[in-house]
């Protein structure tokens, strides 16, 4: 069957909270290439969490279709399909103490994967020791348990193990935001270093736009549930469409000096941080929008292609191209 | 006059020497970034400005004065009064911070009413008109409700309020927004700024975000491994830094506008229970010469006017210096 790594059609993942039904994952759409990296920013409680455990079978959907590498996936997996499917798709965790078993020293950490897999014992054995090696940590390191290691060398177990199985597709749950700067550039380039060795696909999920903008070649943001806007990584922070990108990328503070507005607070329209609920009609933006006009909150939008190599979903979408033309 | 003139601080807790040699100064109404990885001892210098170090830790300073005052002979009679009156603290996450059971109002109110000796109206009157000016709506009901009804940026600026109340002289942020989404970052660091503008609180900004450190401090102080290895003006540390680390730092730091690959600091900061007899960063210093593992340089070596690097390369008798100074 052809078609990309990983479908997803019109996913969506409710959950029933005081006010309604709450709409975590709402109507998304997406394709992810093989070997390709795809970057998924957003705020915290846009869902973009909620996306990647989906697709790594620890979030059962509420409705929509999973396919991976051809093949639809359950809504429940039982013990035999799970097993199948971790074998394509692996997961790096941010909190990677938590992501290890304490009990366990990391050289079974490491192999568990492949146990599970069914690869020998002494297989399984040399390709840890390998992997030890290959993410940079000596191999008396591996007699070791969790809590001795640094969180930098933790999470180079955590990626190690994410890539010893030989999945597909690893997704990187923001690797990289307990850490030090300093730690953080040895780990962003050994993700992409093995990424680019196995061609494996990557879901990169962050709210650092920096990081996103150098690791990844396609990039999706999403907004309370929904996804905004999503194109090429370049053509999107060079030119983003939708508002909230636009938002999102101005909010960005990259380091550089620069006059400073003294304005006092520019409050967004609606500082209230919004439920998203399922009965939601409109665009979910809406209430915090500038170019809001009453038609945003009756309908809701649908991503369409623009100028440049990406898609946005806003309803003033030929009312802002016109006015990008125009500069 | 400096409002803080700290010296030599150094703070020992059991065996690990946290605090090795910090020196600081702030005049009356500036913003110094305080910026250094996780285990350098920016956390502890600031605690212990305050005063509030576990009995276990030893604290030892050549100079500590506060507004004309040695802050050596302090009793903890006199840290009482000072302490949320004169200087005051945000902490990163307020979630932790503020008192679950006790009203947003009556926890802004507080300090008013034990420092400044308002009644309990007077008091949740001026929490009010503060939360007004911070930008958050419907501020008398919002007085009302508890931590738990309120979303982390709000939080962070009721906690900002609690601290700004009494218009100390001396404000101590330590990560306020690191636990922020970026477009509430930019709300809250401009709360900041605003405030310090209209009110002249000097502030003592500690960070690991370069991004934020560009958009608030006029001066920058760099820590590492305990000590103050770089000191200057926000211009002087950015595009003149000096020392070694600030400049490995600022290489593995990913650039939006210019993707490159980032070049990871190697190696690990030392361990503080048994710190190096020469220099902290040497053994992971591209610039290490023989000198730097037997002798610590010292703070005096000046790379411009009021610039200070302890690092040998800016040691007036170094060559490449003796060179630049005949040119």
């Amino acid at each position: 069957m052809s078609g990309a790594l990983i479908q997803l059609r019109e996913l969506r993942c409710h959950f029933s909270s005081g006010q309604g039904l709450l709409a975590a994952v709402d109507g998304v759409n997406l394709d992810i290439e093989a070997g390709e990296v795809l970057g998924l920013v957003g705020e915290s409680g846009s869902g973009k969490s909620t996306l990647g455990r989906i697709i790594a079978g620890l979030q059962p959907r509420s409705a929509g279709e999973l396919i991976i590498a051809g093949k639809a996936m359950p809504q429940y997996y039982n013990r035999r399909q799970f097993k199948t499917m971790s074998t394509q798709v692996q997961m790096v965790f941010q909190d990677s103490y938590a992501s290890l078993n304490p009990r366990m020293t990391i050289l079974a950490s490491l192999q568990e994967p492949l146990w599970s897999k069914g690869v020998a014992a002494t297989t399984a054995r040399a390709k840890a020791a390998y992997w030890l090696e290959r993410v940079g940590l000596p191999q008396s390191a591996g007699e070791r348990y969790p809590h001795e290691l640094s969180g930098g060398q933790r999470q180079r177990i955590g990626i190690a193990r994410a890539f010893i199985a030989e999945p597909r597709l690893v997704i990187c749950d923001e690797p990289v935001s307990a850490l030090d700067v300093s730690v953080q550039a040895q780990i962003i380039n050994l993700l992409q270093e093995l990424q680019s060795e196995h061609n494996t696909a990557m879901l990169f999920i962050a709210h650092d736009l920096a990081v996103v903008r150098f690791l990844a070649s396609r990039t999706a943001v999403m907004y309370l549930g929904e996804i905004v806007e999503l194109g090429e990584t370049a053509a999107l922070f060079e030119g983003p469409r939708h508002p909230y990108t636009t938002r999102l990328l101005a909010s960005h503070l990259d380091g550089k000096l620069r006059q400073r507005s003294t304005t006092a607070v520019v409050p967004m329209k609606s500082q209230a941080h919004k439920t998203p609920l399922a009965t939601d009609n409109g665009c979910r933006f809406a209430p915090r929008c500038p170019l809001a006009e009453t038609a945003c909150s009756a309908n809701p939008p649908w991503l369409r292609q623009t100028r440049l190599a990406t898609e946005a979903a806003c309803h003033r979408l030929a009312d802002i191209e016109i006015a990008k033309l125009r500069q | 006059m400096n409002l803080l003139e700290l010296e030599r601080l150094q703070v020992s807790i059991g065996p690990v020497q946290a605090v090795r040699d910090v020196s600081l100064s702030l005049a009356p109404g500036e913003c110094r970034a305080l910026v250094g990885e996780s285990g350098c001892g920016k956390s502890v210098t600031a605690m212990s400005l305050l005063n509030l170090m576990p009995a276990a830790a030893k604290t030892n300073a050549l100079r500590w004065d506060f507004a004309g005052r040695d802050m050596r002979q302090l009793s903890e009679r006199d840290w009482r009064q000072l302490r949320g009156n004169e200087i005051a603290m945000i902490f990163q996450n307020p979630m932790t911070a503020l008192d679950p059971t006790q009203t947003i109002g009556s926890q802004i109110a507080e300090p008013l009413r034990i420092h400044k000796g308002l009644s309990k109206r007077e008091a949740l009157n001026k929490a009010i008109a503060l939360l007004e000016r911070l930008a958050i709506a419907n501020p008398a009901q919002r007085a009302g409700q508890y931590p738990f009804e309120f979303s982390g940026g709000m939080l962070q600026r009721a906690m900002i309020a609690m601290a700004v109340v009494c218009e100390p002289q001396l404000l101590i942020a330590d990560e306020p927004t690191t636990a922020l989404d970026v477009t509430v970052q930019a709300e809250v660091l401009s709360i900041l700024r605003e405030l310090r503008e209209s009110s002249g609180t000097a502030m003592l900004f500690i960070t690991h975000d370069l991004g934020v450190v560009a958009e608030i401090a006029d001066s920058v102080s760099v820590m590492y491994a305990g000590q103050t290895v770089e000191t200057g003006s926000l211009i002087d540390v950015f595009s003149h830094e000096a020392h070694p680390y600030t400049q490995a730092l600022k290489r593995a730091v990913p650039d939006m506008a210019n993707p490159q690959p980032l070049q990871a600091i190697g190696g690990t900061p030392p361990d503080l229970r048994h710190p190096p007899t020469g220099c902290g960063f040497a053994a992971r210093c591209a610039e290490r010469m023989a000198i730097c593992d037997q002798l610590p340089p010292n703070f005096a070596c000046k790379s411009r006017a009021e610039h200070y690097s302890r690092c040998w390369l800016w040691h007036p008798e170094h060559p490449a210096r003796w060179r630049e100074a005949e040119q």
